[in-house]
């Protein structure tokens, strides 16, 4: 009996070689078949993502499939690069992988749909049989309670991700609110994305190159506003992202302050990406208005990350349960004895 | 039995109080959940026991300390109860609910006997001109425990020092909503309720208004709460400056309430301590 796993990822492989390897969805369903039929594998599944490619196989009796496998991968030019586990150090690395534990951005969620599509394609290609589907049902089930048991995929760690978060504390539903976005760059644009997640009603573009502003526009569906018309449109919106090269201030305290006296009680949320800064900061301390700069926005998903990174122990505690559980259950289904049931908690 | 009825809501109130508290640092839902359950099955055992009191008294029970600080804790209960199942969150407990455990608490305190009533006293004015001002009382008293949390909010947003209150509690703007809200719907109960005092003074004393000192600042509370009201309507003021000004209004229904009996007196101080 064994459930062996190999695989490369961004830990032991560069980009380049992991390119290699990249399978699109569609063609995991014809290489899963071929390497089944090349390899003489009994099960097999492939997780295929940016950043890593492992394959899994189980068998009632090994029978030499870990070194076709390591030969396979030498042929591919993975050879210097792999690694490979049998249980029960496979179990746990894959349910670690499920958690989050081993991805670039630890408690990333991407990677669980990632797997879950992985089991899928491989189950609906009748390459999986008891052994790897019980072992990813479980894996997705861990994922799934290590993100909602312990902190582990909680908090931005993103500065537009913060940025959004932030804006729904301030104004709860966005759907009424008008974004303005003067200047670019990829991380305004970035903010932008997570804004318009939440669906505000308007988006003004501003750039001192109005076709920018208009390219811009068609691309995030909002209104190009000439230069010219900058203030018209700090006035108009609700949240402010600010990222342009200019050398002094261009929103003003004097400004802020005539644009509350014209509506008191409007809220303003100014996130201030540009360096050097273009949004005075004294404009932070009037009321109702909220000034991030980048480092405010940073500093916070930092402390985030940092508090992910504090539940990894008691996320690993738990793959470990989790693991010693499927452990018991995988070797009563060898011997004589009666299989062992696997509870759902 | 009534007593015990009493005792169980003051722990399912107090049961509610530490699910919220909970609900801000831990991450399972259930304990919102349970802040939501325990706080109504508290207030229904509490409106049983508020029943029988009603049916042994013969009309509504606000003549003793116990009484008011009981029918207070049950009326801001069932506010917190009404604001979470409309779209509140259950966080919102931290604030509002150590006033109802204040209350029903202290109430815990009080001599529970059922004490005469005064002939001045024995009119259906009363049950209605009270019970209208204390449901007032309640809405401003809940307003401001939202407007506290909205400072809170609004304090860890600006400073940028985010905890995990900012983190559980609604939006700045939700929470000034309600502590809008909670006051609009205070300030024509409060306007029914002296009114309907007015009325009944006349039938009672002869006159509709005598500046008695709770009658002076009933009025001075409702004055000031039409303050807000403009402030917020005409003016168009929101957050911070609004919230401030709930909260001299409910500076001023504390002393209507609690120092105008206990400190000043006038034909409105009956109340026993």
């Amino acid at each position: 009996m064994s459930l062996i796993l190999f695989g490369i990822n961004h830990k032991t492989a560069p980009v380049s070689l992991r390119e290699k390897f990249s399978l699109a969805p569609q063609r995991l369903r014809e290489e899963l078949l071929r390497w089944r039929q090349e390899l003489s594998l009994s099960e097999i599944l492939m997780l295929s993502t940016c950043n890593r490619f492992e394959v899994y196989t189980a068998s009632p009796k090994e029978d030499g499939e870990s070194a076709r496998l390591r030969e396979r991968f030498a042929l591919l030019g993975a050879g210097e690069v792999l690694y490979q586990y049998r249980e029960p150090e496979s179990v746990s690395h894959l349910f670690q992988v499920a958690c989050g534990l081993d991805s670039m951005v630890v408690g990333e969620g991407e990677i669980l749909s990632q797997v879950k599509e992985a089991y899928r394609i491989a189950h609906e290609a009748r390459t999986t049989d008891k052994r790897l589907n019980v072992l990813f049902q479980r894996a997705i089930f861990v994922g799934k309670e290590a993100r909602t048991k312990t902190g582990i995929g909680m908090g931005n760690i993103s500065v537009g991700s913060v940025a959004a978060t932030l804006a729904l504390k301030i104004f709860g539903d966005l759907s009424k609110k008008t974004v303005l976005v003067a200047g670019a760059g990829k991380m305004s644009e970035k903010a932008l994305k997570h804004l318009l997640s939440f669906g505000p009603e308007r988006v003004y573009l501003v750039n001192r190159t109005f076709e920018n502003a208009q390219e811009m526009a068609a691309r995030f569906s909002g209104v190009a506003v000439p230069w010219e018309k900058l203030e018209e449109a700090l006035f108009a919106c609700d949240i402010a992202i600010i990222s342009t090269g200019a050398e002094r201030f261009l929103i003003t305290q004097e400004q802020v302050m005539r644009r509350q006296l014209k509506a008191p009680g409007r809220a303003l949320f100014l996130i201030d990406i540009s360096v050097p800064r273009n949004v005075e900061p004294s404009i932070g301390s009037l009321d109702n208005v909220y000034l991030y700069n980048i480092d405010d926005l940073q500093a916070i998903a930092d402390e985030n990350l940092g508090k992910r990174q504090n539940e990894v122990a008691k996320a690993g505690a738990m793959v470990s349960r989790h693991v010693e559980e499927f452990m018991g259950w995988y070797r009563s289904l060898g011997g004589g004895a009666r299989e062992v049931s696997l509870k759902h908690r | 039995m009534e007593l015990g009825l009493f005792y169980t809501a003051f722990a399912g109130y107090l049961l509610g109080f530490s699910a919220s508290w909970n609900s801000i640092f831990k991450r399972d839902a259930v304990w919102k959940k349970m802040a939501l359950a325990a706080t109504a099955a508290a207030l229904a055992l509490h409106l049983l026991a508020f029943g029988m009191r009603f049916g042994q008294v013969g009309f509504v029970p606000v003549t003793t300390l116990f009484e008011v600080l009981s029918i207070f804790g049950l009326l801001i209960a069932a506010i917190f109860v009404g604001v979470t199942l409309f779209d509140g969150e259950p966080v919102l407990g931290v604030f509002i609910l150590p006033l109802v455990l204040l209350c029903v608490g202290g109430a815990l305190f009080a001599d529970k006997s059922i004490a005469s009533v005064i002939p001045a006293l024995r009119s259906n004015w009363r049950n209605i001109h009270v019970p209208v001002l204390f449901s007032a009382y309640a809405c401003f008293a809940s307003a401001t425990a939202c407007g506290v949390a909205f400072l809170i909010q609004q304090r860890e947003i600006k400073g940028k020092r985010l905890t995990a209150f900012s983190e559980s509690l609604p939006s700045l703007e939700a929470l000034d909503g309600w502590n809008a809200r909670l006051i609009m719907t205070g300030y024509p109960l409060l306007t029914l309720g002296v009114t309907l005092g007015a009325v009944w003074a006349h039938q009672a004393w002869g006159r509709y208004w005598g500046w008695d000192p709770k009658e002076t600042w009933a009025l001075i509370t409702w004055i000031v709460y039409t303050i807000y009201i403009h402030m917020r309507l005409i003016i168009g003021w929101r957050g911070k400056k609004s919230v401030y000004l709930s909260l001299a209004g409910f500076a001023i229904v504390l002393f209507t309430f609690f120092g105008v009996n206990y400190l000043l007196s006038g034909l409105h101080s009956y109340v026993e301590g």
